[in-house]
Parts: C-alpha cells; sequence; structure tokens
C-alpha cells in the first residue's frame, strides 16, 4: 500500500531520528572524549540529521511511486539501509588505510577493527527501522 | 520484474557485494606481504637454538664455572692485553655472588675472583674504596691497600689541595670517593666531609684525604677513557636480509623477524639467523659482538644477559 504521510508526520520522525541520533552519541559525549568545540559539532550533527530526514521519508514516497520500492515496511526499511550501508564502507574504505595491506590478525581482533562499521550499521540500521515503522503506522491512519 | 522481486535482488546482491568486501581482508588478505625467502638463507641457522659451523669456526654458548642464570654485562677488555674479563651479577639484585672471570685470548676460562663491591677498574686495577687488586692485571689474588699520604689528617687544606693538583698530573688513573659514600654516619670524618682520592702513579696506588676535595664530576677522565675503551671494543654486524615472521602487538607497527647474518672471519663465513625485533628500517637490524685484535675469539651477550655465546676455532684436538 502506497502511502502519503502528512508534513507534521514527516516532521515528528526527523525529530525522532535527531533525538536517536543524540541518544547514541551520549556515552561519547559523557566520557568526556570531546570537549569544545568538537562537542559542538557532535550536537550540531542532530541538526543536520533532522534536516536529512524529511528529504528521506519524500525520496521513500517517490520511489514507490515510481515502482522503484515496494510498497511494503520491510522494504522501505531494508532497501535504503544497505544501499547507505555500502556507501559508508565505500567512504570507509576510501582512502585504502582503514585495513592496511601488511597484517595479521586474528578474528576476533579483525572484528575489533570493525567494530566502528558494526556501531555504525547498528545505529542506522534502528533509525531507518523507526523511519519505515512511524511512515507505516502513518499510512494505516489515514 | 515485480517491484518485490526487484527490491529482494537488490538486497540480496548488496548483502553479498558487502559481506564479500568486509571479509575478502581476513580470507584473502591477511597475511604477511612479502617475497618469499631467497632459497640462499634457508640454510642459514639459529645460533642461539643451535650450533653454527663453518669451515673452520663455530658458535656455541659459552661454558664456565658460572651459573646459567648468572647475569652478565658487556665483557671488559683492557688497553693492549690479551684477556678478556667478565663480571657477573654486577647489580646486587641479581640472583647470585658475583664475581669476576678471566677469559685466555683462546676464550679459555682461566681465573676467576669474588666480587668485594669494586665500583670500578682502572687500567686494569679493580679499584674498591680502601684495597685495590691487580688480578686482572697479574693474576695477584690479594687485596692491596692504598698507600695513605695523610691519614693522619695533619695537613693543612693548602698542601692538600697543591698535593692533589699535583697527583692528579701526574696520575696515569685516578678514582674519588665522595666523604658519604666512606664513612659510617655520624661518625667524625663524615661529619668533617672527608673525601678521598687515589691516584696510580709509576704502578702505585696512592691515596689522599682532604676535606670537602674539589672532586671532579662522576664522569671522571678515567671514566671516560674506560667508556672509549668499551666502544673500541664493540662491534655491530648488519643483518644481511631480514625475513617477517609475525606482528608483535596491534596497530603498531613492529614485527618479529628473522634477522640473516654473514659473520666473516679470515676465509670463513659463518651463516645464522636470530629473532629479532623490526621497528623501521632494515639498517636498524644489527647484532652486537665483543672482540679485539689481540684475543681469537668474539663474544655476544646471551638474551636476558645470561651468558655469552663465543666464535671461535673449531678445536680438532677433541
Amino acid at each position: 500500500m502506497k502511502i502519503k504521510p502528512s508534513f507534521k508526520k514527516v516532521l515528528f520522525i526527523a525529530f525522532l531520528v535527531a533525538v536517536q541520533y543524540l541518544y547514541f552519541i551520549k556515552d561519547v559525549i559523557h566520557s568526556g572524549l570531546w570537549a569544545g568545540l568538537e562537542e559542538l559539532f557532535y550536537f550540531a550533527f542532530a541538526l543536520v540529521l533532522f534536516v536529512i530526514a524529511i528529504p528521506y521519508c519524500y525520496l521513500i514516497v517517490l520511489l514507490e511511486e515510481k515502482n522503484f520500492l515496494a510498497p511494503h515496511f520491510f522494504f522501505r526499511f531494508a532497501v535504503p539501509y544497505i544501499v547507505i550501508c555500502v556507501l559508508f564502507w565505500i567512504v570507509l574504505n576510501y582512502d585504502g588505510d582503514y585495513f592496511p595491506s601488511y597484517q595479521q590478525y586474528t578474528f576476533n581482533e579483525y572484528i575489533d577493527r570493525l567494530s566502528d562499521f558494526i556501531v555504525f550499521a547498528k545505529n542506522v540500521g534502528i533509525m531507518c527501522l523507526t523511519v519505515s515503522i512511524v511512515l507505516s503506522i502513518s499510512e494505516r491512519e489515514k | 520484474m515485480n517491484v518485490y522481486k526487484k527490491n529482494i535482488l537488490i538486497i540480496v546482491l548488496l548483502i553479498v557485494f558487502l559481506f564479500v568486501n568486509i571479509f575478502y581482508v581476513y580470507l584473502f588478505r591477511n597475511n604477511i606481504d612479502q617475497p618469499q625467502l631467497p632459497v640462499k638463507y634457508k640454510s642459514y641457522k639459529e645460533f642461539r637454538k643451535t650450533t653454527v659451523k663453518s669451515l673452520n669456526y663455530e658458535i656455541i654458548k659459552l661454558r664456565g664455572s658460572w651459573d646459567d642464570k648468572d647475569y652478565f654485562g658487556e665483557p671488559i677488555f683492557v688497553e693492549n692485553s690479551d684477556f678478556v674479563v667478565l663480571h657477573s651479577n654486577a647489580w646486587p639484585s641479581a640472583n647470585g655472588d658475583s664475581f669476576y672471570y678471566k677469559l685466555d685470548k683462546n676464550g679459555k676460562l682461566v681465573d676467576s675472583i669474588p666480587d668485594i663491591n669494586y665500583s670500578g677498574i682502572r687500567d686494569g686495577y679493580l679499584i674498591a674504596e680502601n684495597e685495590y687488586s691487580s688480578w686482572m692485571i697479574d693474576g695477584d689474588t690479594l687485596k692491596h691497600k692504598y698507600t695513605d699520604l695523610n691519614s693522619d689528617a695533619g695537613w693543612q687544606p693548602e698542601r692538600i689541595k697543591t698535593e692533589f693538583d699535583k697527583l692528579r698530573n701526574k696520575a696515569v688513573s685516578t678514582a674519588y670517593f665522595n666523604y658519604d659514600r666512606l664513612w659510617k654516619y655520624d661518625s667524625e670524618n663524615y661529619e668533617n666531609k672527608i673525601d678521598k682520592a687515589v691516584f696510580l702513579v709509576e704502578g702505585k696506588w696512592y691515596a689522599l684525604y682532604g676535606e670537602d676535595l674539589d672532586l671532579p664530576d662522576y664522569t671522571t677522565l678515567s671514566k671516560e677513557k674506560e667508556k672509549s675503551y668499551q666502544t673500541k671494543y664493540t662491534h655491530l654486524l648488519q643483518a644481511d636480509h631480514f625475513h617477517k615472521t609475525a606482528l608483535k602487538g596491534r596497530d603498531m607497527w613492529v614485527w618479529k623477524v628473522n634477522a640473516y647474518f654473514n659473520f666473516i672471519k679470515e676465509k670463513d663465513t659463518l651463516k645464522f639467523f636470530q629473532e629479532m625485533d623490526l621497528n623501521g628500517e632494515h639498517g636498524d637490524l644489527f647484532l652486537t659482538y665483543y672482540s679485539s685484535e689481540k684475543i681469537n675469539f668474539s663474544l655476544i651477550l646471551a638474551e636476558y644477559g645470561e651468558g655469552y655465546y663465543i666464535i671461535k676455532a673449531i678445536n680438532r684436538q677433541q
């Protein structure tokens, strides 16, 4: 079933995403690893996410209308999510030193090295899931 | 194709792409990127684990009357002499009694004496606060007293000063002892800060006492002379080749490597390797060994200073 969310719902979704982001970074902020300007930057990024989430919702609606995306809550979540993960992975490896060519890791050490990516994938997954769920609920109410 | 199938296909393809990408490094690139060990190095042996021989020379663990766990530092060379002195357990915290051992020019253990807290070596003499030994030079195991010039402290400060400067200019070697090392705390000499200086003049040691002698720094001329002797007898052998065996620690670019050495002696080449840490360049890989022109062998300090390895001619008579 195709959806047509109201702007209010979209704003609500964007707000949820920003709050989730702040929740994810709370440990980073509290641990005092960053201070001053950098801390400000991390907070400011919540605003960026809030702004990005709005076109993201409308992009999903558009893709469904153009028959690129299946009108189902699972696909609304999974397709954009996996695309984001792949893009992030490519960016992460772009300069080539995320995994240098000289190495000799055990499997656990290797997974440890991947931890940045895993944390990113987990957090973005939760955000995408939130967007998809709320979008789907809003559809049912209509 | 219907949109659901299309979406499923996209998801599956991207997941496969991502997983192959993520584990590609682990499965196919997770090993040391280096060329194969050249064939000629395959015959090299690890000298710390097995005996290495060439036609006429060999490296073996140096055996003596000391314990395997005794700790040794750099061997001691005396200028223009054809022997080497080894000092075991130089630090009191080490495991056993401290001894001096003498090796003749063929690397045979010929003599030893216990170390009675000698504070240094000056021109082959073992120097302590109250006595000295000429054992290194002539094998005499008796300890000798210094010839006191003014033990009764009857001399005027000016006279001590003149005498001090005179002796300092004349002496081949000197040693200085500060009052706080010489006397018991609270004793009269301690209170008066009586220092002691000893001078080697024409083969005899003289002692001069004096209040607040203007003693030179700890790194005295003699000390520096000793040091330059030691560097003179220390040689570095550059590694011919190295081969990485493992990464040491995480995220640090320190490698465990086998360093291959060619030790050239006369027409022989001793070929051996040892495990080392590589933290930077090939040029950092070298083996320290000790030798002089007057002796027929070289010494390599064992791991943790537990004894030595000796490079010497193979004894055909045995």
